[in-house]
């Protein structure tokens, strides 16, 4: 069985006048058939292992072994912490700096959550425990957010797919954003209708988005396209919160997401034979890689 | 886990950054260190396709070495897994092979070296961090490593399957699966069974005491102790 639509959870929600957070961790207990505190439990173990991956991701500065990353994170903190005025919020710019220090910790070889893959591992971390801080919500309500982040997910990937081999970038990123746009919604109070149309209006802006990684790894793009979703999921939530409504709803934007990534050729489906990776800096990188890589294992260069 | 379960999405836990040039990698160092049964002194590690191009940038070596030294995809250990190796006195070689057409692009040949007991291994890693390995010691079969899997290599006697089968019978252990391949110039054979529980010590010893047996590992299920519940 898989869940693939929003709405016999969105009437659940209505009728029992219940959160869409609370409605999914009933749901959890009566498919796991564990008490309802072995459920909360397990997400807290998740949430414990990406709070640890936000600390550890601002803190990088060094580069990763392909030269492509490490260190953004720390730079933006470090802007953040000086007087000079900024152009974005404090908190816009912390999720931002969050989510890229998870991909920065991730291709660092970091003990990260797939949510739902590693390469979008930064986004519904970043956007839960920077709205979390700002709102001073517990660690019950971040556990209900990820709950509620996790229908968003599931529906995805049984109506369309959370693979960029699948569907393109669209379907890791866009759902990640998605994910933390209901997670951000539910934290704030608001109800399961406002948070699956958050997660609509920012899974919209990102459909046809490809999957072109730089030399095959999970760098470039991806880690700061981390940071940049997570701050236009947050903005989906306020939006959402503000009553603006996606006219398109959610399962359907889904299977317009479905219908793209089939149209999307595979040059642009994590193969690398398209876009940024083909580019003629991609491509250096990727030949660079390859033979200091070959000649390490031929014995030529010392590991 | 079932389709429906949160934990599918969130998760899993995993040492970055590819769940298939990664985690996937771990979990085949890990097979090949419990194929073995000891602690490897001397590795060879070599990477076809995928893997020899984008090692590095994955950390597949280290991944590798982890698994080689027992740790699971969530062991923060696995960074800095040469400094492990050292210590364990494990050494370790890596090398580049082409293992043709017939094999996933993202596969592994790992070489135990041993006096007594070498053992090795074809792995691939599938995607998501799930594995198939595809040969061992030699012999073509299919293990994934999601369920407990007991192999033997044992002589190609006569009666020997149905004395295998027995045996753990009167463990009351439910067979999932059996596969069996001869190797002709041998004259031996590798049995693979996956039984659906981890089985008591003694399973062990009555297997040794088949006649003809050479070798008997028992490999837990790759993804023990990853999973929330």
């Amino acid at each position: 069985m898989t869940i693939d639509s929003v709405l016999p959870f969105l009437k659940k929600a209505k009728d029992e006048n219940k959160s869409l957070g609370e409605i999914m961790i009933e749901h959890e207990v009566e498919i796991q058939g564990v008490s309802r505190k072995e459920i909360l439990n397990g997400m807290k173990k998740i949430w414990s292992y990406m709070v640890n991956s936000i600390k550890q991701g601002v803190k990088i500065t060094k580069e990763s072994p392909s030269g492509m990353s490490g260190g953004n994170a720390n730079k933006l903190m470090t802007y953040l912490s000086k007087k000079t005025k900024k152009l974005s919020s404090a908190s816009v710019l912390k999720i931002a700096a969050r989510a890229i220090g998870i991909g920065e910790f991730n291709s660092s070889m970091g003990v990260i959550v797939a949510a739902p893959t590693a390469g979008s591992a930064g986004v519904v971390p970043a956007v839960v425990y920077t709205v979390a801080e700002k709102l001073n919500a517990s660690e019950e309500m971040i556990i209900k957010g990820l709950f509620a982040s996790s229908l968003i997910g599931l529906v995805c990937d049984a109506r369309a797919s959370t693979s960029g081999s699948e569907h393109g970038c669209q379907a890791e990123i866009g759902v990640s954003a998605a994910m933390a746009a209901a997670a951000a919604v539910e934290i704030a109070g608001g109800t399961a209708e406002q948070a699956v149309n958050a997660a609509a209006l920012v899974l919209k802006n990102t459909l046809g988005l490809a999957c072109d990684p730089v030399a095959g790894l999970v760098e470039v793009p991806c880690i700061k396209r981390n940071g940049l979703l997570a701050v236009s999921a947050t903005v989906a939530a306020d939006m959402s919160l503000a009553g603006v409504q996606s006219v398109i709803p959610f399962d359907d934007v889904v299977t317009a997401m479905d219908e793209i990534g089939r149209m999307m050729p595979c040059e642009i489906k994590e193969t690398s034979e398209g876009g940024l990776a083909t580019t003629k800096t991609g491509l250096g990188y990727k030949l660079w890689l390859k033979r200091s890589g070959e000649r390490q294992l031929e014995g030529e260069d010392e590991l | 886990m079932t389709d429906e379960s949160a934990f599918r999405i969130l998760g899993p836990i995993m040492t970055g950054p590819s769940s298939s040039h990664t985690a996937g990698a771990v979990r085949i160092g890990r097979a090949a260190r419990l194929l073995f049964g000891a602690d490897p002194q001397k590795v060879f590690v070599y990477f076809h396709g995928s893997f020899a191009e984008t090692w590095r940038g994955h950390g597949s070596d280290k991944a590798v070495i982890g698994g080689l030294l027992g740790f699971k995809t969530f062991d923060k250990r696995i960074k800095e897994a040469y400094k492990y190796a050292k210590k364990a006195k494990m050494d370790v070689i890596l090398k580049k092979i082409d293992l043709g057409h017939n094999y996933h692009p993202n596969s592994i040949k790992i070489e135990i070296i041993d006096e007594k007991n070498p053992v090795n291994l074809i792995a691939e890693s599938v995607g998501g961090g799930d594995i198939v390995i595809r040969e061992v010691l030699g012999y073509k079969i299919e293990i994934t490593g999601k369920n407990v899997t007991i192999i033997l290599r044992h002589q190609d006697l006569m009666g020997t399957l149905s004395k295998i089968t027995h045996v753990i019978s009167q463990f009351e252990i439910n067979i999932l699966s059996l596969q069996s391949k001869d190797l002709p110039r041998e004259g031996d054979a590798l049995t693979t069974v996956e039984i659906s529980l981890s089985p008591p010590a003694e399973l062990k010893t009555s297997l040794d005491n088949i006649e003809g047996m050479k070798m008997v590992r028992i490999l837990p299920r790759l993804t023990e102790g990853e999973e929330i519940f």
